[in-house]
């Protein structure tokens, strides 16, 4: 019996000191074994990528950009939103998420490791991504944090620089990727380089072109016309469609354009909020443009109508409040849309791409640089070759025939008829066609040229003193960063604009 | 037979631990009441240890005890009995009724078994008997309302679904704060894992549904750090100490059976207007299209309906309630129980079916529960308990929004002159997709989203323990208490192909969680002093505990082929798998000292060790001190003060963190964010993609840290007549660990931290009377009172509120320093005078840019008020529920009015009126309102989802939570059957909502879940029920 018991306390005893010791090694188990301390930089370039075209297209700034800038109507379907100038805090914070975490911090991460593991070419691809992405953020935000952003470690509440400093910086930037670049070389991104495949050449193309965009993006202020004739001489631009840098999607689903993402939810909806703008659309019609029936869809009460609606105003609208509704300018009686809709095999396929540059935008803009004489001699005729090339590459991208393409343009007024403000006129109004899906771009450009010149809605006239030039700036950064500058409101004009 | 089964169990359980042969004194009686009669169910404790029996119906019990042991007699309504062994083998016990109640047994900390008069510290029981009065799906509910400072809340009517449980309120910033559960010495879990959120989520209930109400003995609610300091940072939140029933030694087997059936209807439906089709709002034509009640007037007009058939234009009333059907519920169980002289058992069988208001939604839940011990002699002792739950449902609706599953919006929407028999019938094409609800083929018919599109789950779970008690020498008991829970969960959502507005696809989760928890405990007691005045007791215990959680999530999208839901059968397929592992290890001790019965002094320490916070700060300790002073002792016996009690207590407790929240990662990632959409799938375009953290981790994090004071007086007067409990508690965390939203200009949205200090402070008060008394008729009220005050004291620097939880639009939950947990969001604009500020161009209210507090979520105060009248065999009870105070926000209501189908949108017609306001003059004055606007344009831009304030409610409510009439047959009846005990009950819950100011809803709806920090956010939940039912108890 005696022996027993002993056995029990033995046996208590021991699982006691089992427990016990060896407490240190036991506990050591707060490793992630999902996740890595260490990446290829082309994993997180990628993730950067999609996350950037994502909050592109789609709901966070594709419709909240082309409402308010008056480059599609949305019919007011969207209970008094986006066109009225009340920008939704999910599209300001994700656009804010987007390109400081999601976007920029990845990047500036795959950069960290692109360096360490030696890779010029994988460095230059991942900061000329940034660039695109600061560049786009500052068009929409105006002054934003850059110098002592990603520097958690040091600075928890980074300062808002201007943008004439950001866009001098994102030159230097791109400066740096150009010089990094080694065509001899391959780049470490390649495969996930869903772009351009690792093409140095073409990444090189893309650099010198980003950078001429900055360059007019400072030309309304500063002295960079040196600079961009350099770029132009050198002329080491996109050269044709092929090198548009546009990130794909594919009728693969989960992999779809997120406009047909959108559409597949509301199927019932996603037509009638992207109706033509005038602003678009009459400049095209005017000129009987062969792209019309490729962008929009006839009126549902006129199979031979193209007309747009005007931003703000709305397709039920019966000012006297008759009964039965009496129709309207948009709209007649029965419900039948008077006004053409957005065509959905234009801007709203699974596959359709998110273009971020391309060769179309790169033609008008050389047609400005020779209208202008930044940093050349002023020549309206060269400036007509690029700007036809421009309409016609725009032309043949949305499925105009390249013969109907060509007689078009030869058909158009020649800008060396025309003085120079109108050329530049007829420039934006080219650029803000060839982007009608690119919002962001389209919007960019407007502000920058001053073409063309919007009024605010009447329903927003008496408060709003002018269009919408910027978004408020993301809740969720300026409830915990104090640094953001007071600007008056949503219409006042960024650095950069005329 | 029997008793083999017990001892490989036993041995199983224990890892093969050694078992010898008897040492201690049987000792063996009858307890009887004072009119002589056996007592069953009497609780029969040796004196400071946890070797325990109960009496048999025939009264009749058996314990070992040494012969200087002293047997402890308890039960409730009677006073309790200490009688020393002194070597006998009989001890016959005569109770006394006991009028104060003071002497009840309750179960604290680490499963240790103390008077209630002894504690310092306050402690809730809830018994089986309350338990089992109106029997509840989820025992969770059973608590609502019957115990001060517990707030539960159930928050759809979903068959199966979860409740939410805070116990004196919300103390962290980081945690949902739910409270530690355990059952019979093993913490088990209560999650409710919800990894869609808001969009289009399902109640899938919480972990703690799972268990039989039919198995528990009692309940016992340890609400402050003082009564849980020993469980340690677990029950930081509170602790809920579950014990199992189990059967008595020396007793005759007996069954016992109980069965309830149930009828559930929807407890309130919206207020619908009946005047107004559908149609188009700014013309007021007819339109077929159209969800909404913006039409024409009803008039009996001709009109085409959605089927295309010509049909005279008439309200159909009903056709929302008639969606909803009448639910059933079975809860039956059965249990068999006895012993003999070393052993005894209780094997308990429940099944619960339910089949809910909505169709297509059951839910089944079946529990096998096994309770037994072996008393292998005077010194060993052992015992498992096991139970075996099997859950299993179908058909749990989605709530919330963004999601083609949500019904209740689909469902209030639909127009008032649509025959719900239109939509029953034509769910269907004939190509096999959807049905839809209007001309274009656009709506879908909500019945197909009910019937195809359904969420099923099953829950596989086992927890159990066995404990092994061995008591050397007098004084001194070791006791180890090895338990395990683990539990598999699948669940899977459809979205048929076919369904409008998606591509078909379905969604699976396999959830696998495993536990295990240790604990072994020494005790030691020493009497001393003159007439042994003083007693000494001291413990010293270790415990190691694990738990392990794996998920697998699988979206595959895009079927080839209808109705076959296996992954190749999608065009795509993302899977996403998460896996946490965590450990701790405690050393804690308490020691306890009293002098007579008057003095009782307690103090308990701890030290943990966890796996998930940084090696520095691996170890943490904490101390708790509680006195009770029975100050009754000092007067004089009285008629007026029966018992008088002063407890005071203070603890503080420390607390980790979540696992792998210290190091820099980068994450695979499956896919990304999209607006309006949810998301897109990674891999994209074949490419892969890795993600850096968005949590800046802190590798220096230090424990979270709780203190708190509590102080309190127990009053039994006027024989027993009167009972009065006050509690006042003080409790402050501090570091708690929380990701703070830090500039995301800084590459990050958080920074993991210890920040932040938040304050709770309440009041709890219960009040028990016995209005009368007599020999058959007795009425006894319970009144429960609790008030808590929340308040965050400090926040970290760097923030200016802390985002909680994210409701719709701009409606968050934030903490803000000064305020207690609060909603915010988008409101009306008015003048100094209060006035609504109207914008001249359209007749509308301004909305503010900003958002502004709109009202704290936790209520001012809450209170249960019991009544129990019982006349012989017959008792009738009922309990009334209050709560005062907090907000709401009900995305239900705003669509029901922006759709204009909430009867209030027709209270004045269609006719253009002038909203009450003020119109900005610009010179710092203003004029009333003059611009006129239709009600369409009223509700849809007033009453919008943008603004919040249009859509947040005071939560106040007053519900009538159940009823119960119950007859026990006289026994009298049964003389020469082997039937023991029969009673009749009519039982109902939920019965009524007597008060409410959040319209068209159950104020009680939520759809954060358990595990959410967050609360009071309603969109589309499934309505509450109301049930009324039968029960037949049975024992032969």
């Amino acid at each position: 019996m005696k022996k027993i018991r002993t056995k029990i306390l033995l046996a208590f005893a021991a699982s006691g000191l089992l427990l016990l010791p060896s407490c240190g090694d036991w506990l050591d188990i707060n490793t992630n074994e999902l996740a890595s301390t260490k990446v290829e930089p082309g994993y997180l370039f990628n993730y950067a990528a999609v996350n950037y075209s994502g909050t592109r297209m789609g709901g966070d700034q594709y419709m909240s950009i082309a409402w308010p800038a008056q480059i599609i109507s949305d019919g007011d379907y969207w209970y008094g939103g986006d066109d009225f100038y009340t920008i939704s805090t999910y599209s300001t914070g994700n656009t804010w998420v987007s390109t400081y975490a999601s976007v920029g911090n990845n990047l500036l991460k795959a950069i960290e490791f692109a360096k360490e593991a030696e890779d010029p070419n994988a460095e230059a691809q991942c900061k000329i991504l940034f660039a695109i992405s600061v560049w786009g953020s500052t068009m929409i935000f105006g002054d934003i944090p850059y110098s002592e952003a990603w520097r958690i470690e040091e600075i928890k509440t980074p300062k808002f620089d201007p943008q004439k400093d950001i866009l001098y910086a994102l030159v230097d930037l791109v400066d740096e990727a150009i010089d990094l670049i080694d065509t001899s070389k391959e780049s470490s991104i390649t495969t996930y380089d869903i772009y351009y495949k690792g093409d140095m050449e073409k990444w090189l193309k893309l650099g010198k072109s980003l950078k001429l965009r900055l360059l007019l993006y400072l030309s309304n202020h500063e002295d960079v016309g040196s600079q961009i004739g350099a770029l132009v001489t050198e002329d080491k631009l996109l050269a044709s469609d092929a090198d548009t840098f546009a990130f794909p999607y594919f009728d693969t689903a989960g992999n779809y354009n997120p406009n047909y993402a959108l559409y597949e939810v509301y199927p019932h909806l996603t037509p009638i909020w992207n109706a033509a703008n005038p602003t678009v659309i009459d400049p095209m019609l005017a000129v009987d443009d062969p792209r019309i029936p490729f962008y929009f869809d006839p009126a549902e009460t006129d199979e031979t109508l193209y007309k747009g609606i005007p931003a703000g105003r709305d397709y039920f609208e019966n000012p006297t409040g008759a009964d039965p509704f009496p129709g309207n300018d948009w709209m007649d009686e029965k419900t039948n849309l008077k006004v053409s809709l957005l065509n959905l095999d234009f801007y709203c396929q699974p596959d359709t791409p998110d273009v971020l540059f391309s060769y179309a935008e790169l033609e008008q803009y050389l047609a400005e640089v020779y209208v202008r004489g930044l940093g050349v001699t002023k020549n309206k005729a060269t400036a007509n070759t690029h700007y036809r090339a421009g309409i016609k590459a725009s032309c043949i991208k949305a499925g105009v025939a390249e013969a109907d393409a060509e007689t078009f343009v030869t058909g158009l007024k020649s800008l060396a008829d025309m003085s120079d403000d109108e050329a530049i006129e007829a420039i934006a109004t080219q650029q803000r066609i060839d982007m009608m899906i690119r919002p962001l771009e389209a919007w960019s450009e407007q502000r920058r040229t001053g073409y063309p010149v919007l009024t605010v809605p009447s329903r927003l006239a008496s408060m709003y003193p002018g269009v919408i030039n910027r978004w408020p700036y993301a809740e969720r950064e300026t409830l915990v960063n104090g640094n953001a500058p007071q600007v008056d409101g949503i219409w006042t004009k960024m650095w950069f604009q005329k | 037979m029997v008793r083999k089964i017990l001892l490989t169990l036993i041995a199983l359980l224990t890892g093969g631990l050694l078992i010898s042969q008897a040492q201690n004194k049987q000792i063996s009686g009858t307890v009887t009441g004072s009119d002589g009669k056996p007592i069953a169910g009497v609780t029969v404790v040796v004196e400071g240890t946890s070797v325990g029996t109960t009496t048999n119906a025939a009264g009749a019990f058996s314990i070992s005890a040494r012969n200087d042991a002293k047997l402890v007699f308890s039960f409730i309504g009677m006073e309790n009995q200490t009688v020393s062994v002194n070597g006998r083998n009989t001890i016959n016990v005569q109770m006394k009724e006991d009028a104060i109640g003071v002497d009840e047994v309750v179960v604290t900390a680490m499963g240790i078994t103390r008077s209630e008069k002894s504690l310092g510290y306050s402690v809730a029981t809830v018994k089986a008997d309350e338990i089992d009065k109106a029997r509840e799906g989820n025992v969770l509910n059973a608590l609502a309302g019957k115990v001060a400072g517990v707030n539960i809340s159930a928050g759809s009517g979903t068959a199966g679904g979860g409740s939410r449980i805070i116990i004196r309120g919300q103390s962290s910033l980081g945690s949902a704060g739910s409270p530690l559960f355990v059952i019979d010495g093993m913490p088990v879990s209560n999650q409710s894992y919800d990894p869609v959120g808001l969009n289009g989520s399902v109640d899938v209930g919480n972990r703690m549904g799972d268990i039989s109400g039919d198995d528990i003995e009692s309940i016992n609610v340890l609400k402050g750090a003082a009564a849980t300091a020993l469980y340690g940072a677990r029950a930081k939140d509170g602790a809920i100490i579950i014990t199992t029933k189990k059967g008595s030694r020396m007793q005759k087997t007996s069954v016992s059976i109980n069965s309830s059936i149930r009828f559930d209807n929807v407890l309130r439906l919206p207020d619908f207007q009946n005047s107004y089709a559908q149609g188009s709002g700014t013309t007021g034509a007819y339109d077929v299209d159209n969800m909404n009640g913006w039409g024409p007037k009803i008039e009996g007009q001709t009109v085409q309906n959605f089927l295309g058939e010509e049909v005279q234009l008439k309200a159909y009333k009903n056709n929302v309630k008639d969606f909803y059907k009448t639910g059933h519920t079975y809860i039956n169980s059965i249990s068999v129980s006895g012993g003999d002289e070393k052993n005894d058992f209780r094997l308990g069988f429940t099944a619960h079916n339910q089949d809910g208001v909505i169709e297509t939604n059951d839910y089944d839940k079946y529990n096998v529960s096994f309770n037994g011990g072996r008393k292998f002699n005077d010194k060993i002792s052992a015992r498992v308990s096991m139970t075996y739950a099997r859950t299993s449902s179908e058909g749990r609706p989605a709530q919330g929004a963004n999601d083609v599953n949500v019904l209740v919006n689909q469902i209030n929407t639909m127009p008032r002159t649509v025959d719900i028999n239109w939509l029953k019938n034509n769910w269907k094409n004939e190509d096999g997709t959807q049905g839809t609800m209007d001309s274009k083929g656009k709506v879908g018919n909500f019945y197909w989203n009910m019937k195809e599109n359904l969420f099923s789950n099953t829950v596989d779970r086992v927890y159990g323990s066995a404990i092994v008690t061995y008591t050397p020498v007098k004084g001194l008991t070791i006791t180890n208490n090895l338990g395990t829970d683990f539990f598999r969960e699948d669940r899977r959502q459809i979205v048929a192909k076919g369904t409008v507005g998606s591509t078909g696809g379905f969604n699976t989760y396999d959830i696998n969680y495993r536990s295990i928890n240790n604990d072994l405990i020494v005790t030691y007691e020493l009497p001393f002093g003159r007439n042994n005045d003083w007693n000494f007791k001291i413990m010293g215990g270790h415990n190691i505990n694990q738990s392990e959680a794996r998920y697998l999530t699988v979206n595959a999208s895009k079927l080839l082929i209808d109705n076959v839901y296996s992954y190749s059968n999608a065009e795509s397929v993302s899977t996403t798998n998460d896996k946490t592992k965590r450990r701790l290890v405690g050393i804690y001790g308490e020691a306890d000292l009293s002098w007579r019965d008057m003095l009782f002094l307690s103090v308990t320490g701890r030290n943990d060790w966890s796996s998930t916070m940084p090696k520095s700060h691996r170890s943490y300790f904490y101390p708790s001190v509680s006195l009770g002073f029975v100050f009754s002792e000092l007067i004089p016996k009285n008629n007026i003060l029966n018992f008088g009690k002063l407890r005071l207590s203070y603890a503080n407790v420390g607390s980790d963190t979540n696992p792998y929240q210290l190091d820099y990662l980068y994450y695979p990632s499956s896919e990304y964010f999209l607006q309006f959409v949810g998301s897109n799938k990674i891999p994209h375009g074949g490419l892969l993609a890795y993600e850096a953290a968005s949590t800046f981790p802190d590798p220096n994090l230090e424990p979270q840290n709780q203190s708190s004071y509590e102080v309190g007086v127990d009053l039994r007067m006027f024989d027993g007549r009167v009972r009065i409990d006050a509690t006042y508690y003080y409790q402050k965390t501090t570091k708690n660990i929380v990701p703070l939203d830090i500039a995301n200009s800084t590459g990050y949205f958080y920074e993991r931290k210890n920040a932040g200090v938040i304050s709770n402070q309440g009041l709890e008060l219960l009040v028990g009377l016995t209005p009368v008394r007599t020999k058959n008729f007795r009425w006894d009220m319970d009144v429960n009172f609790a008030t808590n005050r929340q308040r965050v004291d400090e926040l970290h620097p760097s923030i200016d509120a802390y985002n909680l939880a994210s409701g719709y639009n701009s409606c968050q939950i934030k903490a803000k320093k000064g305020e207690a947990f609060s909603m915010y969001g988008t409101y009306w604009l008015r003048n100094d005078d209060g006035e609504l500020l109207i914008n001249p161009e359209t007749g509308m209210r301004v909305m503010s840019t900003d958002t502004k507090n709109l009202g704290k979520v936790a209520p001012d105060w809450t209170m249960g008020i019991g009544n129990t009248f019982s006349y012989k065999g017959l008792s009738l009870s009922f309990l009334l529920d209050f709560r005062v105070g907090g907000v709401m926000y009900s995305g239900t209501v705003c669509d029901l009015r922006t759709s204009g189908v909430a009867e209030e949108t027709a209270s004045r017609g269609r006719d253009k009126f002038v909203d009450k306001g003020v119109i900005d003059n610009g010179d710092g004055t203003y004029r009333t309102n003059d611009v006129e606007v239709t009600p369409y344009q009223y509700w849809t831009t007033n009453y919008s989802s943008k603004i919040t304030e249009a859509n947040v409610f005071d939560a106040t409510f007053i519900k009538l939570r159940e009823i119960v009439l119950n007859y026990s047959l006289p026994k009298k009846w049964f003389r020469n059957t082997s039937i023991g005990q029969l009673s009749l009950g009519i039982e109902a819950r939920n019965l009524w909502l007597i008060k409410s100011n959040v319209p068209h809803i159950d104020p009680e709806a939520s759809i954060f879940g358990p595990s959410s920090v967050g609360s009071g956010v309603e969109y589309s939940a499934i309505p509450s029920t109301r049930s009324l039912g039968f029960n037949i108890k049975l024992t032969f």
